[in-house]
């Protein structure tokens, strides 16, 4: 995640990382595809990268004897309690300046 | 070494002496250009005289490499969780009281893949080590248990090592990066902040650690990453098991198990002898007793070329220079390692092509 960095421009209204943060949790918990890429479409994109996907999901804490579809689904699980708080290594791409 | 072969389409492959894997990307899984299986979800390994894979149904099938014979079992088996004969498996996954997966345990036999006994344990990710469960969490802490106690019989904390200075001035808590490998009774770790552990197996205590290497490096980002070992996910375990090395950029580094020492060369020579302005960054290779096998990139500019072309090298480990290399024309290589198995060594591009080269007397 240290290689993505998105910076906002200061002078935007709300230009808060807090704010930022809630937007951006809007943005990976969507379920309409009319607005966008869906929390689902997110996730599998991030599983596809694996420099992110090894970054974000710590899989060798997850127990050693679990198909690739077990391995997945407990990383889609992660991802969502990952999104949920905004304190999380998620979101450490944001930058204010 | 001379170029045998190539397979296109494969998505992963797998080798083991005469035995070749592979999977497409039309899911179809084949053991020695016979079709196996056309609805796999995990490629196949090898294990014993098997082939063994995972069906999307949650079980594993082991074909017997001489028949062909296909045997199902009801439960997910992985080669690196055999133990001592037997394999540890588990049926339920849950979270525990600190919102981390674990499972439960069971022990089977390799024999009839039956279940012996449950296992009083419950476990997250572990890496093995002799009769001992290595278990690495939260990139922090390491520590070692057997499977019949749940109690831990020792634990190391990365966050006892303090902090260190990343390449932009900010402190940042130490992580493991990767489990090297074990040497006589030490646990080596590869950690961020360029820095390896050597871990006493039997008490946990720190034996020994490598960060300092003075005059490597650049000095870029106002030296922070100079005079210390390059980042250690490239470590590997010589397979003489006496000392790590790191092949990439124009050097070679190497950490002498036996005497503590870290050392580096310069290999400039020889890269420019062959054109090459380096070896690329790997989390890996493949060896012999006589050469490491890995991907090396062209001097673009001197070849006047507005790409960079990569080619697989065989680098000799006594000479320290570069016996042969094959440049994969109009191809490329991602981070796929090369395999080596039965004097064959086996490269997958980028293009999804598998490259087979035979290991000659002269190389």
């Amino acid at each position: 995640m240290s290689d993505y960095e998105w910076k906002v421009n200061p002078l935007r209204k709300n230009a808060d990382k807090n704010n930022l943060k809630e937007l951006w949790k809007k943005a990976f918990l969507n379920n309409n595809k009319q607005n966008g890429l869906t929390q689902e479409q997110i996730f599998t994109t991030i599983w596809s990268n694996n420099s992110l996907k090894n970054d974000l999901f710590d899989l060798s804490n997850y127990p050693p004897n679990l198909s690739q579809s077990q391995i997945k689904n407990l990383a889609e699980n992660d991802f969502i309690t990952l999104v949920g708080n905004v304190n999380s290594k998620i979101y450490n791409f944001i930058k204010t300046q | 070494m001379k170029f045998i072969m190539i397979i296109k389409n494969v998505e992963e492959y797998n080798v083991k002496n005469e035995s070749l894997s592979y999977s497409n990307i039309k899911g179809e899984l084949f053991l020695n250009d016979k079709l196996i299986d056309d609805n796999y979800q995990f490629s196949g390994m090898f294990f014993e005289n098997y082939l063994y894979y995972h069906p999307k149904n949650n079980t594993t099938n082991f074909v017997d490499l001489k028949t062909n014979k296909k045997k199902v079992t009801n439960c997910i088996f992985y080669k690196k969780n055999e133990f001592e004969g037997d394999f540890l498996t588990s049926k339920k996954i849950f979270k525990n009281a600190n919102n981390e997966w674990e499972s439960d345990l069971f022990l089977y036999s390799t024999s009839n893949f039956s279940e012996i006994k449950q296992l009083p344990n419950v476990i997250g990710g572990f890496y093995r080590h002799k009769n001992f469960l290595i278990q690495i969490k939260n990139k922090k802490t390491i520590s070692l248990k057997t499977i019949d106690l749940p109690e831990l019989l020792w634990q190391f904390n990365l966050e006892t090592l303090g902090k260190f200075e990343d390449r932009d001035g900010n402190l940042q808590n130490y992580e493991v990066h990767k489990f090297i490998g074990a040497w006589q009774n030490s646990i080596l770790v590869a950690c961020s902040g360029q820095l390896v552990l050597d871990i006493n197996s039997k008490t946990g205590e720190l034996n020994r650690k490598w960060q300092a290497l003075p005059g490597y490096g650049s000095s870029a980002f106002q030296g922070r990453l100079q005079h210390k070992i390059p980042s250690t996910d490239g470590f590997q375990l010589d397979i003489s098991k006496s000392y790590l090395y790191h092949l990439a950029g124009a050097f070679l580094v190497t950490i002498d198990l036996v005497t503590g020492r870290a050392d580096y060369q310069s290999l400039k020579k020889t890269l420019e002898e062959h054109i090459f302005s380096g070896f690329r960054w790997s989390t890996g290779y493949a060896e012999d007793e006589t050469h490491i096998y890995t991907i090396a990139e062209m001097n673009r500019l001197e070849l006047g070329l507005d790409y960079i072309p990569q080619c697989i090298v065989a680098f000799n480990k006594k000479t320290l220079k570069i016996d042969w290399h094959y440049r994969f024309e109009g191809d490329w290589v991602k981070t796929d390692i090369p395999q080596l198995a039965n004097n064959k060594l086996y490269q997958l591009s980028g293009d999804n092509t598998l490259y087979i080269f035979e290991k000659e007397k002269s190389i």
